[in-house]
């Protein structure tokens, strides 16, 4: 398996495969079952055509419509529970990252069920939403914004307009719990013995126990099913679980990729980055509207975010944006000499470490992205709609910029572009969960694998 | 960890925290031993948040000081990290093998300069320790100390909101945290580093308060009640109180009568009141005290450890 350093140099491909460390291997332990056991060593970053590869086994081709378009209706609720919890943009960041994550590793498939059946635990785990609820709640606690998850979980489901206190059609397993829940409650002071399941102590009030003021509920409590799950309380048993398993997702690489200093996330860097080049006001709100742009897009699965940053400033620099649509503040626009100056003088090696190839990557992500999807950009509400030196439309600065970039080295993709590559490599297959429940999954740290040098 | 599906032969129990349990753990394929910290989920909130804090911090903290996380492990629905094993930690290390808990200072020099070498990494690499206290020090069999639990332990950067004052073990904390000082940088990590030195050279606890307020007193006690001549800005901080018993400060050779001048120029550097007064990692290391270690070549080499486990590091495999 090949394993990207995240040294300071950032970013080396290894096209070297070395069994050993990946694949499922019985373990060569005394004991003559052999148990199936698999480790690894975090990949934070995948070229295109491994993206492809890993999408056609886990979307169908029917699917792929809907699952972008799913993508970008999870970034706008994610966004929503973000702004409501006034968490920064860097929980949005990552939870966009690991939610794309998910689905490279696990199967796009949301049937449609009618209502009834969709009140499973099953079907619960498979709900983009609630794996996405899932990925802000970890994101959350890795980000340092710590939040309890039924707070998390009531304002997610506020916006969805789903009533916590609903009954779904999961049978609580154990009678315990449905007693712990009668006591959380507070319905009533008696609280039943385990294994009197059907005590009529046990009947809810309309209140949940999870985001108070959802109110009354409409019908479904009154069919009197106390051994049944809350809607509340299955989200919640969803989230635990799809948690335990988004962490296998990401191989335990909280960094995201790990940029040199610790998880920074592109937008942190981009008002780094600005400050030290010296960006106006202006231009840096320019910049900061790409990289929100970029947010849901695959981008930061290719590519580190500092070379992400210093991609969206070159960018940035070469559009010369000045008819950007900023009421609240006023700065003096640099002359166009003073931009080529300072595009001339970045060095991305030197001064911000970033390989050229993977900023040129980006720089033709970026450009791209705006050609497709110019219309549907949040950048597209800040510029007129038309340019006015040009007089045409804005796209067609991008396109311009594009031919100008034609040259660009970007990644050759060689380590990975046969399908004979792809098919032999084993991290790039949906995963799977019963290796951990069953045996045993190992994930190592890349930059102490020397210590196991013995071992592998 | 239990079954025979793992990687790791789990030992015996080395210690239980809050949130996990550890225990001591072999490699069967190289026979090398580790620790394994088993996390405890939490049913209410999962994954508890410094089990996320201590992997994704010590993945990259990568130095000879600091605990090596080695690896992961996912198994029957348990999390387990496999850390570095060492072999005491310091507090268990001075009941051991000090002198009524105080360590000979050729020792304590080698200590402090290995503990401010792993603060000043973690710095360098903007984390905040936290939470340093002897029992998170760590010493294995060749004398080397390492700073270990790390789940309070948090990246300094742009801060989302203010750090919760409920951190640092009171006896380790800082004046400025215990005054309620939510803006806290790298300088609380230093204090704590001066209590323990204090501590390594006496064997016992510096300021072993047991509340906030009787906490302050112990430190006013010893270095005198600040006030806004000694401390500018001191009235602002949140648990300031006009009526403090008023003390002089002490001179700190009463306290570590055993230290040598330089050394004892060190500690007051680290035990800076105010906290911006307070050396930092970097400038501690190479101070004239450490200068044996430092520039061995200027003076004869008498840094040789008087080691007590001399004998066992031959027997022991490395690692």
């Amino acid at each position: 398996m090949s394993n990207q350093s995240r040294n300071g140099d950032g970013y080396q491909r290894n096209p070297s495969l070395s069994p050993q460390a990946d694949g499922v291997t019985p373990t060569g332990s005394a004991s003559s079952v052999p148990i199936a056991n698999i480790t690894q060593i975090a990949r934070p970053y995948f070229t295109s055509s491994e993206l492809r590869y890993l999408h056609n086994k886990s979307i169908k081709e029917s699917e792929k419509l809907h699952y972008s378009r799913t993508k970008h209706q999870v970034f706008q609720f994610c966004f929503q529970i973000i702004k409501q919890l006034k968490f920064p943009l860097r929980v949005l960041s990552t939870t966009m990252n690991y939610y794309q994550r998910w689905y490279l590793f696990n199967k796009f498939d949301i049937e449609q069920h009618d209502v009834e059946d969709k009140l499973t635990l099953a079907a619960f785990e498979k709900d983009p939403y609630v794996i996405a609820t899932t990925c802000l709640f970890l994101a959350c606690k890795n980000e340092d914004c710590i939040k309890k998850l039924k707070d998390i979980q009531a304002v997610a489901n506020k916006i969805r307009e789903i009533d916590e206190s609903k009954y779904t059609n999961e049978r609580t397993t154990s009678s315990i719990l449905a007693a712990a829940n009668a006591a959380n409650n507070n319905t009533n002071g008696s609280i039943t013995t385990a294994g009197s399941v059907n005590n009529a102590a046990v009947v809810p009030s309309s209140s949940s126990n999870i985001g108070s003021g959802i109110g009354v509920s409409s019908g479904s409590s009154s069919i009197p099913a106390p051994v049944y799950y809350t809607v509340g309380e299955l989200h919640r048993k969803a989230t635990l679980s799809l948690e335990f398993k988004l962490l296998q997702i990401i191989k335990f690489d909280f960094n995201n990729g790990g940029s040199t200093n610790l998880k920074l996330t592109t937008d942190q860097l981009l008002i780094q980055f600005c400050k030290k080049i010296n960006i106006n006001y202006k231009f840096s709100m320019f910049c900061w509207l790409v990289n929100y742009d970029l947010i849901p897009t695959s981008l930061p699965l290719t590519v580190p975010p500092h070379c992400i940053a210093l991609a969206i400033i070159i960018v940035t620099l070469n559009l010369k944006p000045f008819d950007l649509k900023i009421a609240h503040f006023k700065d003096v626009n640099d002359s166009e000499t003073e931009i080529s100056e300072k595009l001339d003088n970045i060095d991305s090696e030197i001064d911000f470490k970033c390989p050229e190839v993977l900023v040129n990557e980006a720089i033709i992500f970026i450009l791209d992205f705006y050609i497709h999807e110019y219309s549907k950009s949040l950048l597209s509400q800040y510029l007129p709609l038309i340019d006015e030196k040009s007089g045409k439309d804005q796209v067609f600065k991008f396109m311009e910029l594009k031919s100008k970039f034609n040259d660009l080295r970007i990644l050759t993709e060689k380590s990975s572009s046969t399908q004979d590559l792809l098919t032999q490599d084993h991290y790039l297959n949906i995963w799977d969960y019963s290796i951990a429940a069953k045996g045993s999954t190992r994930f190592m740290s890349a930059n102490k694998r020397r210590k196991f040098a013995k071992e592998l | 960890m239990t079954g025979s599906s793992s990687q790791f032969q789990q030992l015996e129990k080395l210690g239980e925290g809050t949130y996990a349990t550890v225990y001591k753990g072999r490699n069967r394929t190289t026979g090398t031993l580790v620790a394994l910290k088993e996390i405890n989920l939490d049913s209410e909130e999962g994954t508890p948040s410094t089990a996320i804090r201590e992997i994704s911090l010590m993945k990259e903290l990568d130095h000879e000081n600091i605990v090596s996380l080695y690896d992961v492990i996912h198994t029957e629905n348990k999390l387990t990290l496999v850390f570095e094993f060492m072999d005491k930690d310091l507090k268990r290390y001075m009941e051991v093998y000090g002198n009524q808990g105080a360590l000979d200072l050729k020792l304590v020099k080698s200590f402090m300069f290995q503990l401010l070498k792993g603060i000043m990494f973690c710095h360098d690499n903007r984390v905040l320790h936290r939470d340093l206290k002897p029992q998170n020090l760590l010493i294995n069999n060749k004398g080397e100390l390492k700073l270990g639990d790390f789940g309070l332990a948090r990246a300094f950067g742009i801060p989302f909101n203010t750090f919760s004052n409920e951190v640092v073990t009171l006896w380790y904390r800082a004046p400025d945290v215990l005054l309620g000082s939510r803006a806290y940088t790298t300088s609380i990590d230093i204090w704590s580093a001066g209590c323990i030195f204090a501590e390594m050279c006496t064997g016992k606890p510096l300021f072993p308060g047991t509340a906030n307020d009787d906490q302050l007193i112990k430190i006013f006690r010893l270095m005198g009640t600040p006030n806004e001549r000694t401390w500018p800005g001191i009235s602002q901080y949140a648990n300031y109180k006009s009526n403090w018993q008023i003390f002089v400060p002490q001179d700190l050779r009463l306290i570590v009568p055993n230290l040598d001048l330089m050394g004892l120029n060190l500690l007051q550097s680290l035990l800076q009141m105010r906290p911006e007064a307070r050396i930092t990692a970097r400038q501690a290391l190479q101070h004239p005290w450490f200068h044996e270690i430092t520039q061995p070549n200027s003076m004869i080499q008498q840094h040789h450890l008087a080691d007590p486990y001399q004998q066992q590091v031959q027997q022991t495999a490395d690692y």
